[in-house]
């Protein structure tokens, strides 16, 4: 499926020649936006990115107490 | 000439008098909310906005919608074919946008207040170009329940006045934790403090080179009138703020269109102007899995570089100031390609990324600019009022 239809929006052919080249000029112009990695915030650091929303899902549904252990 | 067609500024009208106009994309019962679009022309929202309620509570009358940028997508405030809204100062040329009816129902005395919202520098321009007073809050400071979603993690409730005081008034009513608003926070009150006296200001050289030498040259004698001392550093990644910046705004403006999905609204997208759709069709395609590391994934470890940059740089400083535009207010017609337009906004955008109040004063056909950390809106209101009496 192309973007337009994706959207739902019906373009005529020459709305969609101008809006593509824009779009193609937009894209170009932002590029690599090229600044440096910026540092992890403290959550971040602690839990890593593709563990984060297992790990908090977790926490919820089984929350520790100060000793570590599980409240069921 | 009626009051409704006086410069554009208004959308819809009551016909009792009022104090204060409200941006088309904030809803207020009893009034239609089209944010200047043909898409919503016939929509009248059940609810008031919890800054109108603010206010209405505090005793001011709302007197009418003002016209925008369709769903505040421009910094022309022409992109809207509801209205025709024009420089009160030269009809010329365009009024600034998004807010764009906003500023001219103020400049116009047509109103004494009037409130907009600020993505990226949607109040500070209008305001620069009609030559008032025009101010963003912090994110987190007003309540945006009520005001339609352009790019929620920016999106701000922001005021438009002739003078400082005034903004202090609106902000403080408005200002405060609403449970309908989830980002909004408790301990904001806008409290009278020391003002300018002491205070360190910055200003960045690439945003002062990219200015047209008049404004340069406008911006200088005014800081040296006002006696500030200024350190002028460098900042070349300021130029990567604006992509940064538009990346994300395409892809959260396309997915809060979303909601127009042709069950109520949003049956006849060919209505939509030509920037509304090019910022959802980029949007999408920028989100689809294939192109999302290109651009918007960079542009979120962008907003954090930013973020996490300005936060140290506020440890030694505790204002930026700059020109609010690089330019005069352009003429109508003369800004035919988006890049042109979004690269205006190098001046205004910077706040958005760090979530910082930042205020635009006028001087001499120009605006000043100063811009602070996150929820030192007390602090940047009453250094304001003070630069005010100093220019």
């Amino acid at each position: 499926m192309d973007i337009p239809e994706l959207c739902r929006i019906k373009l005529t052919d020459e709305e969609q020649e101008r809006l593509e080249a824009e779009m193609k000029q937009i894209l170009d112009w932002a590029g690599e936006i090229g600044v440096p990695e910026a540092k992890p915030t403290a959550f971040e650091a602690i839990v890593p990115r593709g563990d984060r929303a297992r790990k908090s899902a977790y926490d919820i549904r089984f929350p520790k107490t100060k000793d570590g252990k599980i409240v069921i | 000439m009626t009051l409704k067609d006086r410069h554009g500024a208004f959308i819809s009208l009551t016909d009792t008098p009022g104090e204060l106009a409200v941006k088309d994309n904030i809803c207020v019962q009893g009034f239609m909310c089209t944010a200047s679009s043909k898409l919503l022309e016939n929509y009248e929202p059940p609810y008031t906005a919890t800054a109108v309620q603010k206010l209405q509570k505090q005793g001011l009358t709302v007197m009418g919608k003002t016209s925008c940028d369709e769903f505040a997508c421009g910094s022309t405030g022409t992109h809207t074919s509801l209205a025709n809204p024009r420089n009160p100062l030269d009809e010329k040329r365009v009024p600034g946008g998004s807010s764009s009816g906003s500023a001219i129902a103020v400049k116009d005395g047509l109103v004494r207040y009037a409130i907009g919202s600020d993505t990226g520098g949607s109040v500070r321009c209008p305001a620069t170009f009609c030559q008032i007073v025009g101010y963003r809050p912090s994110y987190g400071q007003i309540s945006r329940y009520g005001l339609m979603d352009m790019c929620m993690s920016f999106d701000t409730i922001g005021t438009l006045t002739r003078n400082v005081d005034d903004a202090i008034y609106l902000i403080t009513g408005m200002s405060g934790k609403d449970d309908k608003d989830l980002t909004t926070m408790n301990s904001v009150d806008v409290k009278e403090t020391p003002g300018l006296a002491g205070k360190r200001l910055v200003a960045f050289r690439q945003i002062l080179e990219s200015c047209d030498p008049g404004i340069r040259e406008k911006f200088n004698e005014a800081t040296e009138k006002a006696k500030l001392h200024v350190d002028v550093i460098d900042f070349p990644e300021i130029h990567k703020s604006i992509p940064t910046y538009y990346m994300i705004v395409f892809a959260e403006f396309a997915s809060a269109m979303q909601r127009f999905d042709g069950k109520f609204f949003g049956k006849n997208r060919e209505l939509l102007g030509q920037e509304v759709k090019r910022r959802i069709l980029l949007g999408t395609f920028i989100s689809q899995k294939e192109n999302k590391d290109k651009w918007y994934t960079q542009a979120i470890n962008a907003r954090k570089w930013f973020q996490q940059k300005f936060e140290a740089m506020f440890a030694k400083y505790d204002f930026v100031i700059n020109p609010t535009m690089p330019s005069p207010a352009p003429l109508v017609g003369e800004i035919t390609d988006p890049i042109t337009e979004y690269s205006m906004d190098l001046g205004t955008i910077f706040p958005s990324l760090m979530m910082g109040p930042s205020i635009s004063l006028p001087y001499q056909g120009m605006g000043i600019q100063l811009t602070g950390k996150r929820f030192s809106d007390s602090a940047l209101l009453y250094s304001a009022r003070d630069l005010e009496g100093a220019l």
